[in-house]
């Protein structure tokens, strides 16, 4: 692999591994959201 | 939309926003260094990751002494959010900085001591989450997690003096030119935003969890009477 790939694999090995966890995160925060739904009788959040 | 789902929306914008500056600035502007040629491109990605790493590990230091003062949740889940972030930052510090070695010393790995406790740091918190996740006892986790969040810290300094205080392949300082040094200005910017945004969605989501394990637990009185103490369950 030349120098230019090492620098190309780097990053968006890197860039995927920080965004993938924030996506994972976000997944998991509209599940926790249908939770609450359920609760509130499709209700979760609130106009402001 | 919801407050928070706004300034999640905001965040997640400017972020990605900033980025995209970054690596613009990486891709066209910043010249290549003259001794190590293309490879030292990894080094503005490298290095502001490596610091939020430390800053994470540090507000996870900083929580788990304020749960063994206080005794409050709020603090565990600091901790623990702020731990979680960090295996991930020192995954992708580990990562970039192995893609360096390979490129510019020839092999993947060395024993070198940045190198070595660069690594015991990462397992030291990936053991953190995993011995959260084997303690069922909320209190008895918390406390156990405190303790142990603050002796991992330790390493955190071990890792920024080896390279002063024992001989190491790794190097202890750069000279960067001024258009270098702005784009690492420019990518400490996103890094920091990414890993305190993280930090944040991480901890508000735990927070919900306990809160909503709490209304769960509670007997059912009528629909639609939970309140939630992040403002009336918001999304993201």
């Amino acid at each position: 692999m030349t120098t230019g790939g090492y620098v190309i694999v780097a990053y968006v090995a890197g860039l995927a591994i920080l965004w993938g966890y924030g996506v994972h995160l976000i997944l998991a925060a509209r599940k926790q959201v249908r939770r609450i739904e359920q609760h509130n009788g499709g209700k979760s959040c609130q106009s402001s | 939309m919801c407050r928070q789902c706004k300034q999640t929306l905001a965040w997640l914008i400017t972020t990605m926003l900033f980025f995209a500056i970054a690596i613009a600035l990486v891709a066209g502007y910043v010249p290549t260094e003259a001794t190590m040629g293309p490879i030292q491109k990894i080094f503005y990605l490298h290095l502001p990751v490596a610091i939020a790493t430390f800053v994470a590990c540090l507000i996870c230091f900083a929580a788990s002494v304020g749960y063994a003062l206080q005794r409050d949740m709020k603090w565990d889940r600091l901790a623990s959010a702020a731990a979680r972030v960090s295996v991930v930052f020192c995954s992708v510090v580990l990562l970039t900085g192995m893609i360096w070695g390979k490129s510019a010393w020839g092999q993947w790995w060395t024993w070198s001591p940045r190198l070595t406790f660069s690594l015991v740091l990462w397992l030291l918190y990936v053991v953190y989450v995993m011995v959260r996740a084997s303690v069922e006892s909320p209190q008895r986790r918390a406390i156990i997690a405190a303790v142990y969040g603050i002796i991992a810290f330790l390493d955190v300094p071990l890792v920024y003096l080896s390279v002063r205080l024992m001989p190491d392949i790794h190097p202890a300082s750069v000279e960067l030119a001024g258009s270098m040094k702005l784009t690492l200005i420019a990518w400490f910017g996103p890094v920091f935003m990414l890993m305190f945004g993280l930090i944040a969605l991480r901890f508000r989501i735990d927070q919900r969890a306990a809160e909503l394990e709490k209304v769960e637990s509670e007997p059912i009185t009528a629909p639609g009477q939970m309140t939630w103490a992040g403002g009336a369950g918001s999304a993201l």
